[in-house]
């Protein structure tokens, strides 16, 4: 019975957002002529963030006070985020750090701009497979225009031409 | 619901429940359901983190705030979601401000300025089943924009007027977007249409740029002062290099060898004043008005600066133009130019700004208190400013760790022989333990 009233209340909440878990995550990937790298800054809502923590790594892992869980996220995103050239090529990013500001988490990673860059596939697949729901977004930025890509569960590699 | 009866009008109903559930929130009519629930410990305490209470706390506010909106203001939830989670989005926030303004609460308009400047979206006004993504489009993007019309736009005192407005008038009946729209105009006796337009029915972004800002002088017409100050212009340029290297080497001028073809205009140069140009200066004060004669000496005495502010509208969204205007004596002054001045054309603006004499101007910012989600910094400043990017700022926050070390204190440390060291450090060890 109790289990019953479980499923109706899920279903209930599967058929609106619940309030404040956005399930998305918006990253920049820059095109930094300054400093001539490609940075990518992944931003995730500390409301889902926090919750993925907990059901990745386990249950006491803490986003907010634990270097160790944080450090363990900035690791975990970065292995589902995956840069290559339009032939294939993997472009290997160097993970920079992670940072907590107000509501948001972010992810930092980073490496040289490729010689000869016609454009780019990537791919992001941070937390889709907790929840089938997750939306990463990516805005290129710094090359033209602004460019976005959009990754949900059942997307794998995007590519955009410059 | 202090804050959303002061918003909207008196609760109608005998009770409003918040029951704690394993969902993470969802609304009913005088009934809500919030999650997280605390944690049993091994020592029959419950416990909860610091993120758990926040959320709680917020989500109980908004689950709430929606037996307002759209519970007794009933809007179509399936048709257009922002108008129960959009208003809603917008009034917890006022409440969550107002609660604790430490809780980082969303809907700052930065907060959506990424969202805002990528080239996957549909408009705010889409039909729900339809939207693309509907955390940003229908709860933050609407409750970010309300956020500026309230605090940039109208300003709290008619906001808050025409939004009870719109919650009265509407409160028990189903109100559809052109009500809102139209009951938010009414209420505040100002012409809204541009911001519905650019925030509700398009994707575009703001983004203001400040091209160029370059000054102007009054001429006095008077030739004996205008040519000398041409003069000075003049003499002001650089000298050619090629001049100058022929001066180094010594070289000997013509003009100067042989004096003989000197003329009258090696010694009067182009701006010599001639009784010509005073003649035209006098009939040309002589036919003024005495008004207009007045203003100009004014106008001639005061000596203002003039400075022409061109601005382009790269984003596409209309919006205030707000400037911090910096002086060389260290002052500063704010500057609000409302929406309008886009009305004839909406893609580039001039502004002209008149100063006194001793107020020069130094440099000017758009929107320095990041209040209008304007997505692209680094052309807000004039002249240029590098911003760097949020990587460049972690590292360098990295790097200042390091000028945080008190070296004159650490200098003293002397060198340890770490195997005498550890000798040492036995006998403490096992009165330690």
């Amino acid at each position: 019975m109790r289990r019953l009233l479980n499923l109706l209340l899920l279903a209930c909440c599967c058929g609106q957002l619940a309030a404040h878990e956005m399930k998305t995550a918006l990253s920049k990937m820059l095109f930094n002529q300054r400093t001539g790298n490609i940075e990518v800054m992944h931003r995730f809502y500390v409301h889902d963030a926090e919750h993925g923590v907990k059901q990745l790594f386990d249950k006491n892992a803490d986003l907010l006070n634990n270097q160790h869980t944080q450090q363990q996220f900035d690791q975990y995103v970065a292995e589902h985020f995956s840069l290559s050239s339009l032939a294939g090529e993997p472009i290997a990013l160097s993970l920079v750090g992670g940072q907590l500001d107000g509501r948001f988490y972010w992810v930092y990673q980073e490496a040289a701009i490729p010689k000869k860059l016609t454009g780019l596939r990537l791919k992001h697949s941070s937390l889709q497979a907790l929840w089938p729901a997750q939306v990463n977004t990516v805005n290129i930025e710094g090359i033209g225009g602004v460019k976005t890509l959009s990754f949900d569960n059942k997307t794998s590699w995007q590519q955009i031409s410059f | 619901m202090e804050v959303y009866s002061r918003f909207s009008f008196d609760y109608p109903y005998p009770v409003a429940q918040s029951v704690n559930g394993p969902v993470g929130g969802m609304e009913y009519p005088m009934i809500t359901f919030n999650g997280p629930r605390t944690k049993l410990q091994d020592d029959g305490s419950r416990t909860y983190s610091q993120a758990e209470k926040r959320f709680l706390i917020g989500v109980v506010i908004h689950e709430i705030g929606h037996i307002y909106f759209p519970m007794i203001v009933n809007s179509d939830e399936r048709q257009w979601t922002w108008m129960d989670e959009g208003l809603n989005s917008f009034l917890d926030g006022v409440a969550g401000r107002e609660w604790d303004p430490t809780i980082p609460w969303g809907v700052e308009p930065r907060d959506i300025v990424d969202y805002m400047k990528s080239d996957i979206q549909v408009p705010i006004m889409t039909q729900s089943d339809s939207v693309l993504r509907l955390g940003p489009n229908a709860y933050t993007k609407p409750a970010a924009a309300l956020n500026i019309l309230r605090e940039v736009i109208l300003g709290r005192e008619l906001f808050d007027f025409a939004f009870k407005e719109y919650a009265t008038r509407w409160k028990f009946k189903r109100p559809t977007p052109a009500d809102f729209f139209r009951t938010m105009e009414e209420a505040s006796g100002v012409d809204l249409d541009w911001f519905w337009r650019g925030w509700f029915y398009s994707t575009d972004h703001v983004d203001i740029s400040l091209d160029k800002v370059f000054q102007l002088r009054l001429d006095t017409k008077n030739p004996d002062i205008d040519f000398q100050r041409q003069r000075r212009q003049e003499l002001d340029k650089p000298v050619s290099l090629f001049v100058e290297r022929n001066k180094a080497e010594g070289k000997v001028l013509w003009i100067d060898q042989n004096p003989d073809v000197r003329d009258f205009y090696d010694e009067n140069d182009r701006f010599t004043v001639t009784n010509k140009e005073r003649n035209a200066y006098n009939k040309f004060l002589h036919e003024l008005e005495p008004w207009e004669r007045k203003a100009f000496e004014r106008a001639v005495a005061e000596d203002k600066n003039y400075y022409v502010l061109q601005f382009s509208n790269k984003g596409g969204l209309v919006m205030p133009i707000l400037m911090q205007l910096n002086y060389a004596d260290g002052s500063s002054e704010q500057q609000y130019i409302p929406a309008e001045i886009w009305r004839r054309s909406p893609k580039a603006v001039n502004k002209l700004i008149v100063t006194a004499k001793d107020k020069v101007l130094q440099d000017v910012v758009v929107d320095p208190k990041w209040e209008t989600a304007d997505v692209d910094i680094e052309n807000n400043f004039y002249p240029r400013r590098i911003v760097p990017s949020r990587i460049e700022a972690y590292k360098s926050e990295q790097s200042k760790a390091k000028v945080s070390r008190d070296i004159m204190q650490d200098s003293k440390t002397e060198l340890k022989d770490p195997a005498k060291k550890s000798a040492a450090d036995k006998p403490v060890e096992q009165g330690g333990n």
